[in-house]
């Protein structure tokens, strides 16, 4: 992750450009201030592509964009284990955004739910 | 350096004044106790006198006294709780305070502080553009209301209350009008408005003199009870050495005071602004149109607020009330009928003298660019954009209206 970008413009922080195929999870309400979707791409070896959009605050686009890198090449197994505490540790998020770590986690098993359920994901 | 688009706030001390206050300082200015009767604690006296008729002069009514405060929050504190503490020593039967809901914290503050003398507060509701109507009013008003405070021009909005409409109503329960006018010196045409008030609270940073001085003018037939206890200046009611020199400059801040034609300006300004935004989609602008216009309140749909925050911290511009800086979302806005989440996501842009056209366009410019990004990345503005009404995405039935 380029620490030198501001949040807002991390890598891998937007909905895909052409949705089809993807999976995608929703986590988060709008009135809680925290609303994170993740989307993935699957390939034949795991995870090629994630990407996550971000309403909350500049921690969580930080953390959302390094667990996209790190997902990349993941099977969904792996991905699985996932948990917001361990995003916070990994990504540095203070203690006062680690609620949103929690909303990127259930972001991204909402994802992998769809990925399971066959409801995109699909190898693109 | 950014432009200053945070007038609300605070002002600069205009030049003009800073020039005006040097004659005060050193050992061969009027920095004599304006207490003493020597000649030098005369002249000190006279310049504090001389601030005082301008003061008068802004009211356009001499039937008023002048205490000289801290500024507006020592003035509102007085006012309310001055008032309060009156009431209570001749146990009088008014005992309750009317507050509008979009006060400053000071005046909101200084009302629920007023409950332990034993009155009881009640919040007046706005409409969704941030007005008091008049049957909200006088639903309210009885017999037993001693004092209501309005701020005539609300600090994070601009909006104008109608206070020659609304005096009307309070003076004919017989209860006492107190004016938070903070914003509005400058930026309002006096026109007799002040003649309908009981009690005024002015703030001299607020109009381009010097921080650390107010006053609070009120009517001599009010019983007022003192909130310090000293040295008995100011007739027992705000004990404490006058600060001549800030008291001078506010005086002459008043003197220089913004007129018609710098409200022009300034409309200007703010209409280029507003088009520079509303150029953008999906903002909210919060307040009437016929609002203050140094004030410009704006919220962004699609954004979370504390992304809007880190992405503008270059920017001097405002987000609530500066006054106000515990973080949540601003109590005016909610009041107004915005729901949290967009609350949050608002800033306040204002304006002043030194404000130019070159000035909006770089701000806009770079408000523009961050709002875009922050959007692009944004679930919630994908859906606003996919059609869904701002009102079903963020869960609320109140009307936005978003340009």
């Amino acid at each position: 992750m380029d620490m030198t970008l501001e949040p807002w413009n991390a890598e891998y922080l937007g909905a895909p450009g052409a949705p089809t195929g993807w999976a995608h999870g929703v986590a988060g309400r709008v009135a809680d201030g925290c609303r994170v979707d993740c989307w993935l791409a699957m390939g034949s070896a795991g995870i090629c592509q994630a990407r996550f959009e971000v309403f909350a605050g500049p921690d969580a686009m930080q953390a959302a964009s390094w667990l996209a890198g790190w997902l990349v090449g993941r099977s969904v197994d792996a991905a699985e284990m996932v948990t917001g505490l361990w995003l916070a540790e990994q990504a540095g998020m203070p203690d006062e955004a680690r609620v949103e770590g929690l909303c990127i986690e259930d972001a991204l098993r909402s994802a992998l739910t769809a990925v399971v359920a066959g409801e995109g994901g699909s190898e693109i | 350096m950014t432009p200053y688009l945070d007038y609300a706030a605070t002002t600069p001390v205009d030049p003009r004044v800073s020039r005006f206050m040097a004659r005060f300082e050193g050992p061969d200015g009027l920095f004599a106790n304006p207490g003493s009767d020597h000649p030098a604690g005369q002249g000190a006296a006279a310049a504090v006198d001389d601030a005082a008729q301008q003061v008068l002069g802004l009211l356009d009514d001499p039937g008023f006294r002048v205490i000289w405060t801290s500024g507006a929050t020592e003035a509102d504190n007085l006012a309310i709780g001055g008032l309060a503490r009156g009431v209570a020593r001749r146990d009088g039967r008014r005992r309750r305070l009317l507050v509008v809901a979009t006060e400053h914290s000071a005046v909101l503050a200084a009302a629920r502080a007023a409950g332990s003398a034993g009155m009881r507060v009640q919040t007046l509701p706005v409409s969704g553009d941030g007005l008091l109507g008049l049957r909200t009013l006088e639903s309210a008003l009885d017999d037993d209301v001693a004092l209501v405070s309005i701020a005539p021009v609300n600090n994070e909005t601009g909006v104008i209350q109608d206070i020659e409409t609304l005096a009307g109503a309070i003076h004919a329960v017989g209860a006492r009008l107190h004016l938070d006018a903070a914003q509005a010196v400058g930026h309002l045409p006096e026109d007799g408005l002040y003649r309908h008030a009981d009690m005024v609270s002015l703030s001299a940073h607020k109009f381009y003199g010097p921080k650390g001085i107010g006053a609070l003018c009120y009517r001599p037939a009010l019983r007022l009870e003192p909130l310090l206890h000293g040295g008995g200046q100011q007739g027992g009611m705000r004990p404490g050495t006058l600060p001549v020199p800030l008291i001078a400059g506010m005086g002459e801040a008043l003197r220089i005071r913004a007129d018609q034609g710098e409200r022009t300006r300034q409309r200007g300004l703010q209409q280029r602004l507003r088009q520079h935004l509303e150029a953008l989609g999906g903002v909210v602008i919060n307040g009437h149109d016929d609002g203050s216009a140094h004030v410009l309140n704006a919220s962004f749909a699609g954004i979370q607020g504390t992304a809007l925050r880190a992405a503008l911290a270059d920017l001097s511009v405002g987000f609530g009330s500066a006054c106000n800086s515990r973080g949540g979302p601003s109590h005016v806005l909610r009041a107004m009928g915005r729901p949290d989440a967009l609350a949050h996501a608002s800033v306040r842009f204002s304006l002043g003298r030194f404000t130019t056209e070159s000035d909006i366009d770089s701000v806009a410019e770079r408000v523009g660019e961050r709002v875009r990004r922050l959007r692009a990345i944004s679930p919630v503005w994908r859906e606003l954009q996919a059609a869904g009404s701002i009102e079903d995405v963020y869960g609320v039935t109140t009307p936005q209206r978003m340009a």
